[in-house]
């Protein structure tokens, strides 16, 4: 097979990477930019815990191969902090809202959210709506409660600045 | 890494698409959100996958005078949010919300679920239940072939291995037409065990899709039939239309059963489009 160069552009960095087709995006971003808070769990599209934001909407990045988002606008749970490492609203909120025990689901939730109250805000006021998009991603330790709470401390917030 | 290796090409004219598809072992790739679980697990194989996230003609939802063509890069959460208007527009939102996670429906497509074929999908009931049709191209040359013709078996359709699936083809639904659909699922992770559409005309008459009742999506048409004869149209789906397999969790009786059940809820549940 032929190994393709690709220019992945990162959470506001341009990379260039050579990489067998078959490579899934979330491998990519792992091994090759050694951005490691995007986890793999059960690689094959069930779990979220590899969900990225592909521009603004999140993906299963395992469900995607890097050559297939060249030139798109890809941004990972590094890039949720600010340019400053405040941590993002959502970050400081799963911490106080204790969603999160193991973390090892944590930065799917967090890029999956991030990019849900991006598009809409609203999301958070409506517990089927919610359910709905949490029901994405797999959390087996802590449970779904701190998660929800946290993003209707973030949502609710966002919807009363807007 | 778990795919086995393959080339990748991302053509930007369909003439170069189709010329790629002409390779043995080449296979198209839109959203991929099956087609790469599937190459994951390698209980399929491509020697080339062929991108269309370039190709302009694939893009976007067309209205004509009866009709709306559906273009084969159209993704789930485009249909979620509203990119057909009226009746049908209606229907697909509604169906969309049911088809995998957001994450999920970000990426893959309604003209890939029906190459998919899987038997438990709601496009393939819905565009069967519609009589919709799919738009293929190859070097060939052109064809379209109903969806009844099209799906023929789980993950088995009509297209041969060369054919670019460009587009589905849905009737429009006249103002009045109340839409819905219903499912029953083991959990809500997992894929429906039957699923109905339905799109009641203003004249009375139904167009019913079923999902999970038979080795495809099909049209309910014995359903339809005994509705226009003011029968029970969940009897006829039950034992006329339901040709289901023996299911790890439902035996092919209670299958039956849950059709029938489906339609009548589905007709009970309608609702009309906001102008």
């Amino acid at each position: 097979m032929t190994a393709l160069d690709v220019d992945l552009h990162v959470n506001g960095t341009e990379h260039r990477v050579t990489v067998e087709p078959r490579r899934a995006l979330a491998v990519v971003l792992r091994e090759d930019l050694g951005l490691t808070g995007t986890h793999l769990g059960c690689e094959h599209g069930v779990c979220g815990t590899c969900t990225v934001l592909v521009d603004g909407e999140p993906v299963r990045s395992c469900l995607v191969l890097a050559v297939q988002v060249r030139g798109r606008a890809i941004r990972t749970v590094e890039g949720l902090e600010a340019a400053d490492g405040t941590p993002d609203p959502l970050q400081t909120a799963f911490s106080e809202h204790h969603a999160l025990q193991c973390g090892f689901c944590t930065p799917g939730f967090l890029v999956l959210l991030r990019g849900a109250l991006d598009e809409d805000p609203t999301v958070v006021e409506d517990d089927d709506r919610l359910d709905a998009l949490l029901a994405s991603n797999l959390c087996r330790c802590t449970g779904y409660e701190g998660i929800r709470a946290a993003a209707r401390a973030v949502g609710t917030q966002r919807a009363r600045e807007q | 890494m778990k795919p086995a290796p393959f080339e990748y090409v991302v053509p930007t004219t369909l003439a170069e698409a189709l010329d790629a598809l002409a390779t043995p072992g080449a296979r198209v790739i839109a959203g991929g959100q099956s087609l790469l679980q599937d190459l994951g697990w390698r209980r399929t194989e491509a020697s080339l996958l062929v991108d269309v996230a370039d190709l302009d003609e694939l893009a976007g939802v067309h209205d004509d005078v009866g009709s709306v063509r559906i273009g084969a890069r159209v993704r789930h959460v485009d249909l979620e949010r509203g990119a057909v208007a009226g009746p049908l527009g209606a229907l697909l939102v509604a169906t969309a919300g049911w088809i995998a996670h957001p994450p999920v429906r970000s990426r893959g497509t309604l003209v890939g679920s029906l190459c998919f074929a899987h038997p438990a999908s709601e496009w393939c009931a819905l565009a069967a239940g519609l009589g919709g049709s799919v738009e293929l191209a190859s070097t060939r040359g052109r064809r379209t072939v109903a969806v009844g013709d099209f799906l023929y078996g789980p993950h088995e359709t009509a297209a041969a291995p060369d054919e670019l699936a460009t587009a589905v083809v849905l009737p429009r639904l006249p103002g009045g037409t109340r839409v819905g659909v219903v499912e029953s699922r083991r959990t809500h992770a997992g894929y429906a065990h039957v699923a109905a559409t339905a799109a009641v005309l203003p004249d009375g008459s139904a167009r019913l899709g079923l999902a999970g009742a038979a080795p495809t999506g099909i049209r309910a048409h014995a359903a339809e039939a005994a509705l226009a004869r003011g029968e029970d149209p969940g009897a006829a789906a039950a034992t006329v239309d339901a040709d289901p397999r023996e299911h790890p969790h439902a035996p092919i009786a209670y299958t039956r059963h849950v059709a029938g059940v489906l339609v009548r809820r589905v007709l009970a549940r309608t609702e009309e489009a906001a102008a």
